[in-house]
């Protein structure tokens, strides 16, 4: 049977791929924005999986809410990408240093 | 060890390893083939205990949405972005010592506190759907309703964000266009016969 120990150690799991994705990944933005996303479905399984042991359809609206800003969060962020790309002509990390500071 | 559990397992290596390969994957498109990979893999997970609704939504916003979202934003720009020098970043040992310190002390913790709880079986009794929309609209209907608004805020913000104008396009005015009156657009103009025009 399923209990919360595996399903809590498999978010733990897919969080800290996103994080290691987010450190580890210096080519462009849009690695590091899927691991956010991927850090952010790792939140997701949490709430999912507390909601499902205790029968409680708040996880579920939580849930719904973190899925919400992640698509907003997405959208601005391409929307910026594609901005600066536009402007400095790639997408490198490395080279994003107009803004000095 | 039941079958659930045999599938549980399967589809969490399935889920971590493929979130594994989008961040070490070369290509930006291929990262995202992995993630929506490793999102049915999540869904899958979610029907098994039970949460269908969730599983659904996950398939059809981030697989329908987001992940599409991210492949044409991609398809305008330089997707291998930048040079291939300056892949992975130059502490990538001490992220990964890192991250691996990090998952076993969590499920040190876990576990230590596992061990003197009741570790039942996880599965939503009940249809999902049904119960979710009965809070929904009812006990969460701000949040409700403040998603919606900031769904909307990211639309208006991405749209303001990309909009261009271009110099030198014609395009119609219509507020002008509503305001003209005669007098400002039509000119009487006597010509005498035989006469030539003249630009006023």
């Amino acid at each position: 049977m399923i209990t919360q120990f595996h399903l809590t150690v498999f978010s733990l799991l897919i969080f800290t791929v996103g994080i290691f994705g987010i450190l580890y990944n210096r080519k462009n933005f849009i690695v590091i924005l899927i691991a956010i996303e991927i850090i952010l479905l790792g939140a997701n399984i949490n709430f999912v999986a507390v909601s499902a042991e205790r029968d409680d359809p708040a996880g579920v609206i939580f849930y719904l809410l973190i899925l919400t800003v992640a698509a907003a969060e997405a959208a601005i962020a391409l929307a910026i990408l594609s901005l600066y790309s536009r402007n400095a002509r790639n997408i490198a990390i490395r080279d994003a240093v107009r803004l000095k500071g | 060890m039941d079958l659930s559990l045999s599938v549980f397992y399967a589809l969490a290596a399935l889920a971590v390893f493929s979130a594994l390969g989008a961040t070490l994957s070369a290509g930006a498109v291929k990262a995202v083939l992995f993630l929506i990979f490793s999102y049915v893999n999540v869904a899958g997970i979610f029907i098994l205990i039970g949460q269908d609704f969730a599983a659904m939504l996950l398939i059809v916003v981030y697989v329908g949405a987001v992940a599409v979202l991210f492949l044409f934003v991609m398809m305008t720009l330089d997707s291998e972005g930048g040079r291939s020098g300056a892949r992975i970043a130059d502490e990538a040992p001490a992220v990964i010592v890192m991250s691996i310190i990090f998952v076993l002390e969590m499920i040190a913790v876990l576990y230590s506190r596992e061990a003197n709880a009741t570790g039942g079986a996880v599965f939503y009794d009940g249809s999902s759907i049904r119960d979710v929309g009965a809070v929904l609209y009812t006990k969460y209907i701000f949040y409700f309703q403040t998603s919606g608004v900031i769904l909307l805020l990211a639309m208006v913000g991405a749209i303001a964000l990309t909009l261009r104008k271009r110099p030198g396009v014609r395009r119609q005015n219509p507020a002008e266009q509503s305001f003209r009156t005669p007098a400002q657009s039509i000119e009487l103009v006597s010509i005498k016969p035989g006469a030539p025009l003249e630009d006023a």
